[in-house]
């Protein structure tokens, strides 16, 4: 039996890599009714399935889209090749998106990844405490830490009003062009808006420190989205 | 550190609780069922903010807390992870439960977490590694705590003592009490062979401060049953009579019905409840 920082380390690769475990470790367990390879397949079946449970239920509207056995495929692939760092399991999926980003396989849903960036929005913003108006020390207008933004080159708040159930899937075209999603947490509630090109530009130009003025950020302020230093 | 595990609700009947799920609680609120304690998982609470610590404050106001920690990786030859430690602290700070506790086990390695209670092999070392973390988070959150018997799919052929043994000796090191979760022995002991009357009848009854029971599910492999600890159904009838054996023999003890997958109605979970009080204050009247 090797020590226990090494037989950890070797149970650890196991884990993450699945399949057969090394000699070590397999030797380091006994085999009786079941060899020991299929007894630390339990444990690798364990974490493996309960990760997938933990992002299932975190995206469930990008199920939807590509039904339950793809996104299964998915998530364990992502599982493979980012593990959490953490027990917060709430944390875990931040990185999906860019997973996404170079997952071939998902090419065929192109919209698949703006959907998963907007349901991360919705479920970082029911975590996080909410924050009261902060006027920025410059005066520079800013994004609020209450909002979130989902820029996409899809209708993405059409598609997932559709994957909630809340207007007929026949009531989304992807030919009917982008949409950038308003992520709001006000009164401990999380809200959803669809952003006009003008508010879309301006809130895109905040988010990238650019000055912005006009109607369009007075509405942005009144939507909860912009701290502003008026004075 | 002062033996401040033990727990004993303000009312005549001996506690029961039950698994707090996010399905049920907006129904504990709102129609405040019969129940002496609710326990929670201490990770679902590490966030700053959100709609489940609003209710968990309003629902602290009628209920007594367990809070149960199911990440902390006691086990880890490397240590604790610090900021889960502070993370940990935290939610003990917050809400002031009545219970708190961990589990004999590891699920950290390499800033890898392994989302699974993994065993330890029943070491001298691995007692020394266990009881330096016991310690080091007893210390953080400034009270004892309770340690909970795993589930076990796996043995080591380099395991010196049973658990019980391990877990009295760990008890003896650190002031830590015992979880003792009676179908974790009936699961561990139907899938390696061991008397689970053996190891129930060995417990100390004076560490136990909290029993938890739950519902696990039977798998073939290969054509060999091994059972698996699910928390998705109700309690079997095997473990209802270690129960039953064992609040016979130690009294009546804090017991949680615990529930994480395939969470059923809130009912349910009440329903089972009921059988455990029934069982405990069954014992309270023999002794009266």
């Amino acid at each position: 039996m090797p020590d226990l920082a090494t037989f950890q380390r070797e149970m650890r690769k196991a884990m993450v890599a699945g399949g057969v475990p090394s000699t070590t470790l397999e030797g380091a367990v006994v085999s009786d009714t079941l060899p020991a390879e299929r007894r630390i397949r339990v444990h690798q079946n364990n974490y493996r399935e309960s990760l997938c449970r933990a992002l299932m239920s975190l995206f469930p509207v990008a199920r939807v889209f590509v039904g339950e056995q793809f996104i299964k495929g998915v998530f364990a692939k992502y599982i493979a090749r980012e593990p959490p760092c953490e027990a917060v399991l709430s944390h875990y999926g931040a990185g999906l998106p860019d997973f996404l980003a170079e997952f071939a396989p998902v090419c065929q849903v192109p919209y698949l990844r703006d959907i998963i960036r907007l349901e991360w929005a919705i479920h970082s913003l029911q975590l996080v405490e909410e924050f009261g108006n902060a006027l920025s020390a410059d005066g520079t207008p800013r994004l609020s830490p209450n909002v979130r933004l989902v820029d996409s080159d899809y209708p993405i708040l059409n598609l997932w009003m559709a994957g909630t159930g809340q207007i007929p899937p026949e009531a989304v075209s992807l030919k009917a062009g982008g949409q950038c999603a308003l992520v709001t947490l006000s009164g401990g509630e999380v809200r959803l808006a669809a952003l006009d090109s003008a508010q879309r530009q301006t809130a895109l130009r905040i988010e990238a420190g650019e000055p912005v003025e006009g109607d369009s950020l007075t509405m942005l302020t009144e939507m909860g989205a912009v701290d502003f230093h008026a004075g | 550190m002062a033996v401040d595990y033990l727990w004993q609700s303000k009312g005549q009947v001996p506690p029961v609780g039950v698994s707090l799920k996010t399905e049920h609680l907006a129904h504990v609120l709102n129609a405040r069922p019969a129940m002496a304690f609710f326990e929670v998982h201490a990770e679902n609470y590490m966030t700053k903010g959100g709609a489940h610590h609003r209710y968990l404050e309003a629902i602290c106001e009628h209920y007594a807390l367990s809070v149960h920690g199911v990440g902390m990786s006691l086990g880890s030859a490397e240590g604790l992870d610090p900021a889960h430690v502070d993370r940990f602290r935290g939610v003990v700070a917050r809400y002031g439960p009545v219970l708190v506790s961990e589990h004999l086990a590891w699920s950290v390695q390499g800033g890898t977490y392994l989302n699974d209670l993994l065993p330890l092999p029943l070491t001298q070392e691995s007692l020394r590694v266990v009881s330096a973390n016991v310690s080091r988070l007893q210390d953080a959150v400034g009270r004892a705590i309770l340690i909970e018997n795993p589930s076990s799919y796996l043995a080591f052929k380099a395991s010196e003592m049973p658990e019980i043994e391990f877990l009295t000796r760990l008890a003896d090191a650190t002031g830590c009490g015992l979880l003792l979760d009676v179908n974790n022995i009936y699961v561990s002991a139907r899938n390696m062979g061991f008397d689970a009357l053996g190891y129930l009848d060995a417990v100390p009854a004076a560490l136990i401060g909290e029993v938890h029971l739950a519902g696990h599910v039977v798998k073939d492999i290969d054509g060999i049953k091994l059972r698996i600890d699910d928390h998705g159904s109700r309690v079997c009838d095997d473990v209802w009579g270690l129960y039953e054996r064992l609040v016979n023999r130690v009294g009546p003890k804090p017991t949680l019905i615990e529930w994480d997958t395939d969470v059923p109605d809130f009912d349910v979970l009440e329903a089972e409840a009921t059988k455990a009080l029934a069982r405990m204050t069954a014992k309270v009247h023999v002794h009266a």
